[in-house]
């Protein structure tokens, strides 16, 4: 039986009343919702509540959900949403350093590498705009098509398409541009 | 081909994206073209290096906590935006009648004497100083606290979702 199915499934039981079941789909798709909350915010409890709060969206409009669509596109184009008006209200930029790589604070070299790697990503990522960044964010998680992201983000999938080539590119130059001026600089 | 339309197919490439004979075609010119490869390699080392695969994990009492929220709000229950926007149709609702009310000069020659609302027309025992109310200005004060209501609403209710909406739809 495949996920989707098994998803309509329990959407069906909780429409009908069964409330405890939607917790099914909470532990089901908690993770991936959390972490797009996470990478549009950086911050965990932030990333935390955007994700709790698009859950209790999601429940109040399940009626409202188009069953020839995946629930979990459509569960985290809510997440992103949430979290992009979150970080908005907070008045949050993406240079503001994300706890990943501010909570890093061994000496080991190993953990400096990665910290430098996320560090120059982090300021080549500031220099791109907001939607192409949200946009290279999702792609780079690896786990959604260029048609999911289309559908998360509310772009055509061909728009998408272009607007993520595009911008790895940008971000390819970017960072040709840090890592020369940290070689010069050391 | 610009470098762009390159840069663009390499992008493909390295995704796993291109068809069969595109990928053999781009072989041919990678071979032949070193600034190509070059760029190849650029691309594969950013690809690398930004890929993360990494899956958050939020806190151990997630699911519990989205599932106390969800049960303080069983599903039919109208969102504070809903009821807030019901009550604001209701203000401009009574605004409206009133105003037409006032308008067509229902309350022009109204008024109120407290002492015969009270006591009826028995005043031998109780008289109090005569006190009256104009209906249209009770009317009208009737308005002005529903037009400030409706002000107070207005914002948390239609104008905020409807910038947020506004705002998440130009991505």
């Amino acid at each position: 039986m495949s996920r989707e199915i098994d998803d309509l499934q329990l959407i069906d039981r909780v429409l009908a009343g069964e409330q405890n079941v939607y917790a099914q789909l909470v532990e089901r798709y908690k993770s991936y919702a959390f972490t797009i909350a996470f990478k549009v915010l950086g911050v965990r409890p932030d990333a935390e509540e955007a994700a709790q709060d698009a859950f209790v969206k999601a429940y109040h409009n399940l009626g409202k959900f188009n069953r020839e669509a995946k629930f979990s596109t459509w569960l985290y184009r809510i997440v992103f949403n949430t979290a992009i008006s979150m970080r908005r209200s907070r008045k949050m930029t993406f240079q503001d350093i994300p706890e990943t790589v501010a909570a890093q604070g061994h000496d080991t070299e190993k953990t400096l590498e990665k910290s430098d790697k996320e560090r120059f990503i982090q300021m080549a990522m500031a220099r791109l705009s907001e939607a192409d960044r949200v946009a290279l964010t999702l792609f780079y998680l690896r786990e959604l098509s260029l048609e999911e992201i289309g559908a998360i983000t509310g772009m055509p999938a061909n728009t998408a398409k272009v607007r993520i080539h595009r911008a790895r590119l940008r971000l390819a130059e970017e960072m040709k541009t840090i890592l020369k001026h940290e070689a010069l600089l050391l | 081909m610009s470098k762009e339309e390159d840069d663009i197919r390499l992008l493909e490439y390295i995704d796993g994206q291109l068809g069969a004979e595109d990928a053999a075609q781009l072989h041919r010119r990678l071979e032949n073209e070193p600034e190509l490869k070059t760029r190849l390699r650029e691309l594969q080392a950013l690809n690398a290096m930004v890929s993360d695969r990494t899956v958050e994990q939020p806190s151990a009492s997630f699911t519990e906590s989205v599932m106390v929220r969800v049960n303080q709000y069983p599903r039919g229950a109208a969102s504070p935006i809903r009821r807030g926007i019901m009550l604001l149709a209701v203000l401009l609702a009574t605004v409206g009648l009133a105003s037409w009310l006032v308008s067509i000069g229902m309350f022009d020659n109204t008024s109120i004497n407290v002492n015969s609302v009270m006591f009826g027309n028995d005043t031998s025992r109780f008289s109090l100083p005569s006190l009256t109310f104009d209906g249209k200005i009770l009317v009208n004060v009737i308005i002005i606290f529903n037009l400030v209501v409706a002000f107070f609403l207005f914002d948390p209710t239609v104008l905020k979702p409807w910038f947020q909406r506004r705002s998440r739809l130009n991505y």
